[in-house]
């Protein structure tokens, strides 16, 4: 097996570098940083606009595959350049990327559980109250926008806190400032987190259900279920210990390399929330046209698909006998 | 002792279908009852409602009494406690859950219902699958389901279905889905299990053959309803129902007396020569490698005459279909020659081919999956018509000639494939390989997926076409009784190669490979008396891995003959691959084989 994993690393690691130098060529193909310094008050002179664009690497005066070599250089070097302003691409990525991190990973953890879980139980009880319940909810859910979602929970938050008299949930920002000891400080942040992950958690967990429910349909009927509850089993256990397990399969894949999106996909819940990740970054750099910036976020989640890809890989390989198999020979 | 009573049960399924009516019947201990009847009969319907295990939706009425303890209308707690420990179950599909061992599986059953210690249950599940013929089963407990070939499989679920020792083991068609010659181990092992813990069987089957071997009582169903029921020798001699009487005489049946009949001296119209198809088995997701091969067709030959019908037999996988459409490709094979009308198809042009195809045809096995679903009768008869550029005034008269050939009414061109029965839709595809007269038709199971009656139908078809347009067949099945019935010459093919080559009567009265000797062995005789009295001689193991080169006779694992030989003989087959001759009506690929062939 870990010779197969290794196998599969390395090619999806090719994969990685050509969607990074897709990501740059695109970005500095399109994006038009000159127009931002060209349009700042008072307008800089021409002269100065050149140099600091080509300080930057930035001049679309200079060949695009000139560019790209300076920038891949740079890459190779563990170094995304600057942005606009001058500031190191790095510093900024990696502070980003905790941030969306802390919010993507417990959401979509949660959402995915929870909507595995009901998907399957409503499909057990299909046609039935709970059936109908869950899936009412989870369109529910799908239909409606994140940002939406998120005003709905802000205003449920705040009618909880005006309702207890104390405020239990905070959603401005990652914590409150000043706010006294590392403990006090702790608390403060996993209180402004609820709100956000809530919301992340609830549009996942829509999507988890409805796949999920889909699955477990399948193999509700399968001839192994019926073999399972012929030799005694009960159907909930049969369907638990033959039929789920066998329908987590599928979903591995998709849970694996839907995580290792959402890191850019959480923009909404970034924005509404004021919680500076990547996603609100890739926005604010596309429309300020932050070429080194939006080429290092997008290569950083091109690179978020090679863990989930790993993950994705074992964890099927745990759960499928057929695949061990495959990957063995 | 009565161990278990079902009166008058009624089952209707969600849809309003009433699949079992007033049905009443009753198991003694140690007893096997045969249940047979066409398909639709509602045979597995009554078997899934003694288990209580309908689908949702469905209704149940009237009683069902295991030792004398009423089953219907229990909780699932309840009934789980007595299934698969009283009264189990083995289906036509073996279908085990992929993801977990076989013998956890089997430990499982064991512990469900008494409470045992894992290591026990362990023990118990390894004891069981040795029972059942796994060798080495305390390994091959710890191997998963996709590992075991479908005989194997079959016989874990026989493992399963007599771990708690049952009183009764309901077994819906256990070997519908196998080659006969696993079918007939796989009933052995049914048999022993059933003598190992003295349970009753229930055995549905449609296949008259199967019950006349195995069954004390046979019960005859048709439309839900119980037709008669009686001893076996007693169905089989005097059948009291018109109806039973009619479906023991569509049973195609090996056997009877042919005269040997010269080959007649008509040309030649299909000539395969040491003809090889090999698959590569690539590996790897983004570099593919090749892994190995496999010798699916492995150097084949024989010619057809005009008017013939030459069958090919053999197990599944063992190359039948690839050869088929190595020569219906009608283009350069990997090695070898096919020649089709006089013409090397190596050498065809674009052109020629085009107009070659027209003369060799195609049915598949089957056609509820050849057919478009979405086009009618008529639209699916004439598109060949069509592709080959008939003008469209011709087309709805041919059609409608074409339809009455196969014995289907006007009516029928405009339903769709779906409002068809299964020998109908064959029809069909009969139909649509007619339509443009070709000369050769080539015929891949076409009465596989038929139930009795429908079969022989289709069969007393083709003969009559054959008849009429002077059509020559190539025939893939793997039923021997039907091919006894309409093939004048049989090739039997092993491993990729044709083991043996003749006129029907003298290979089945007389086979000369072991391998034929096994396989007519292993087709049951739809009659009590000589099915119990036939000494048979059964094959050891299963098909050996296609992949792995073998040296010498590739039948060498499972040959019956081989550990009998003395050692300076014996070493003839493990160091020289044994090949047939060329050019003579009868051969055989065997260095000792049981009768000798004359050579001519
Ligand atoms: N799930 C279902 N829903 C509705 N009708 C069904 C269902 N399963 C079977 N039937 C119908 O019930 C009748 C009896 O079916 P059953 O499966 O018992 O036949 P059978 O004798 O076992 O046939 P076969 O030899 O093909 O297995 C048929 O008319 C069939 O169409
Ligand atoms: S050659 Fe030997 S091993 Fe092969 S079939 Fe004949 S007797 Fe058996
Ligand atoms: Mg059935």
């Amino acid at each position: 097996m870990a010779g197969f994993l290794v196998r599969r690393l390395v090619g999806r690691g090719v994969l990685v570098v050509l969607a990074g130098s897709l990501a740059y060529l695109l970005a500095a193909g399109v994006l038009d940083p000159r127009a931002e310094f060209e349009g700042r008050a008072p307008r800089p002179p021409e002269a100065v606009v050149e140099a600091r664009l080509s300080a930057l690497n930035l001049s679309d005066r200079v060949p695009l595959a000139s560019r790209y070599r300076i920038w891949a250089r740079g890459v190779l070097h563990g170094d995304f350049g600057r942005t606009q302003e001058g500031e190191p691409v790095n510093a900024e990525l990696w502070r980003r990327l905790g941030v969306s991190l802390r919010l993507s990973v417990p959401g979509s953890v949660i959402g995915s559980v929870l909507g595995v879980l009901l998907g399957a139980y409503a499909a057990v009880r299909r046609g039935q109250g709970a059936d109908r319940v869950i899936t009412a909810g989870s369109y529910l859910l799908l239909a409606v926008p994140v940002f939406v979602l998120a005003a709905l929970l802000q205003m449920a938050a705040a009618t909880a806190n005006d309702a207890m008299g104390v405020r239990v949930f905070a959603w401005v920002g990652e914590s409150t400032p000043g706010e006294p000891g590392a403990f006090r400080g702790l608390v403060d942040q996993a209180r402004h987190l609820v709100l956000p992950t809530a919301t992340i958690a609830l549009a996942q967990f829509a999507l988890y259900c409805r796949y999920q429910r889909g699955l477990m349909l399948d193999v509700l009927h399968a001839d192994f279920v019926r073999t399972a509850r012929a030799r005694g089993l009960r159907r909930r256990r049969a369907l638990l210990r033959h039929g789920l397990r066998t329908a987590l399969i599928p979903m591995i894949t998709y849970f694996s390399y839907a995580s290792g999106l959402l890191v850019l996909s959480g923009v909404f819940t970034e924005k509404i929330f004021g919680r500076h990740g990547l996603g609100e970054w890739l926005v604010d750099s596309i429309t300020r046209g932050d070429v080194n910036a939006v080429a290092a976020i997008e290569c950083a989640a091109a690179c978020a698909v090679l863990p989930a890809g790993l993950v994705s890989d074992v964890l099927s390989g745990l759960l499928d006998p057929r695949l061990r198999a495959g990957a063995a020979a | 002792m009565t161990v278990l009573r079902v009166t008058d049960l009624e089952v209707g399924y969600a849809g309003g279908a009433r699949a079992v009516r007033g049905v009443s019947v009753t198991v003694g201990a140690g007893e096997v009852l045969g249940i047979v009847g066409e398909s639709g009969a509602g045979k597995t319907a009554l078997a899934l409602a003694v288990m209580g295990l309908l689908p949702g939706g469905a209704t149940v009425a009237g009683s069902v009494r295991l030792h004398d303890e009423e089953l219907v209308g229990r909780s699932d707690a309840e009934l789980s406690r007595v299934r698969g420990k009283d009264l189990a179950m083995v289906f036509q599909e073996p279908a085990l859950t992929p993801v977990h061992t076989v013998g956890d599986q089997i430990a499982e059953t064991v512990r469900v219902h008494c409470g045992v210690t894992r290591a026990a249950a362990r023990a118990r599940a390894a004891e069981l699958l040795d029972l059942v013929g796994i060798p080495g089963a305390a390994r091959r407990a710890r191997a998963y389901p996709h590992e075991f070939s479908g005989g194997m499989r079959q016989r874990v679920m026989i493992a399963m279905a007599i771990a708690n020792e049952p009183s009764v083991i309901l077994a819906d068609e256990p070997t519908a889905a196998l080659d006969v010659t696993v079918q007939a181990r796989v009933l052995d092992v049914l048999r022993a299990a059933k003598e190992a813990v003295g349970a009753a069987i229930v055995l549905i089957t449609h296949d008259l053959g199967v019950i006349a071997g195995f069954a004390d009582r046979v019960m005859v169903m048709r439309g839900g309803k119980v037709v008669e029921t009686g001893p076996v020798e007693q169905i089989y001699r005097e059948p009291r129902a018109a109806y039973t009487a009619g479906l023991l005489r569509s049973i195609p049946r090996i056997g009877g007396a042919d005269a040997p009949r010269p080959r007649p001296e008509r040309p030649v119209v299909l000539r395969v020569d040491g003809l090889v198809r090999h698959h590569p088995v690539l590996k790897g997701t983004l570099v593919r490698r090749r892994a190995g091969t496999v010798r699916a067709v492995d150097g084949i030959g024989f010619d057809v005459r005009e008017g013939e019908t030459l069958a090919l037999v053999g197990e599944s996988g063992c190359g039948k279909t690839t050869a088929l459409m190595e020569i219906l490709r009608l283009s350069r094979p990997q090695e070898g020659r096919v020649v089709v009308l006089g013409q090397d198809t190596a050498s065809l042009n674009a052109a020629r081919r085009k107009a070659l195809r027209r003369d060799v045809q195609v049915v598949f096995q089957d056609p509820a999956a050849s057919l478009n679903p979405r086009m009618r009768v008529a639209g699916i008869v004439a598109e060949p018509l069509t592709t080959h550029g008939v003008p469209a005034s011709l087309i709805k008269g041919r059609v409608g000639e074409l339809l009455e050939q196969v014995g289907l009414k006007t009516e029928h061109a405009r339903r769709y494939p779906h409002e068809l029965s299964g020998g109908q839709r064959q029809r069909v595809g009969i139909a649509r390989a007619l339509a443009l007269e070709p000369r050769i038709l080539l015929l891949d199971e076409p009465v596989a997926a038929l139930d009795g009656s429908a079969q022989a139908a289709v069969i007393a078809l083709l003969e009559g076409l054959r008849e009429r347009l002077g059509l020559t067949y190539l025939f893939v099945a793997h039923d021997l009784a039907v091919v006894h019935r309409i093939a004048d010459r049989v090739a039997v093919m092993h491993m990729g190669r044709i083991v043996e080559i003749g006129p029907v009567g003298d290979l089945y009265r007389a086979p000369a490979h072991p391998y034929t000797r096994a396989l007519l062995d292993a087709v049951p005789v739809p009659d009590p008396l000589l099915e119990r009295g036939r000494r048979r001689v059964l094959l050891r193991g299963d098909t050996p891995d296609p992949m792995t080169p073998v040296r010498g006779c590739r039948f060498r694992s499972r040959c019956p003959r081989y550990p009998m030989l003395p050692a300076a003989d014996g070493r003839l087959c493990e160091e020289q691959d044994p090949s047939p001759g060329r050019e003579t009506d009868r051969l055989v690929a065997c260095h000792h084989p049981l009768v000798t062939i004359g050579a001519e």
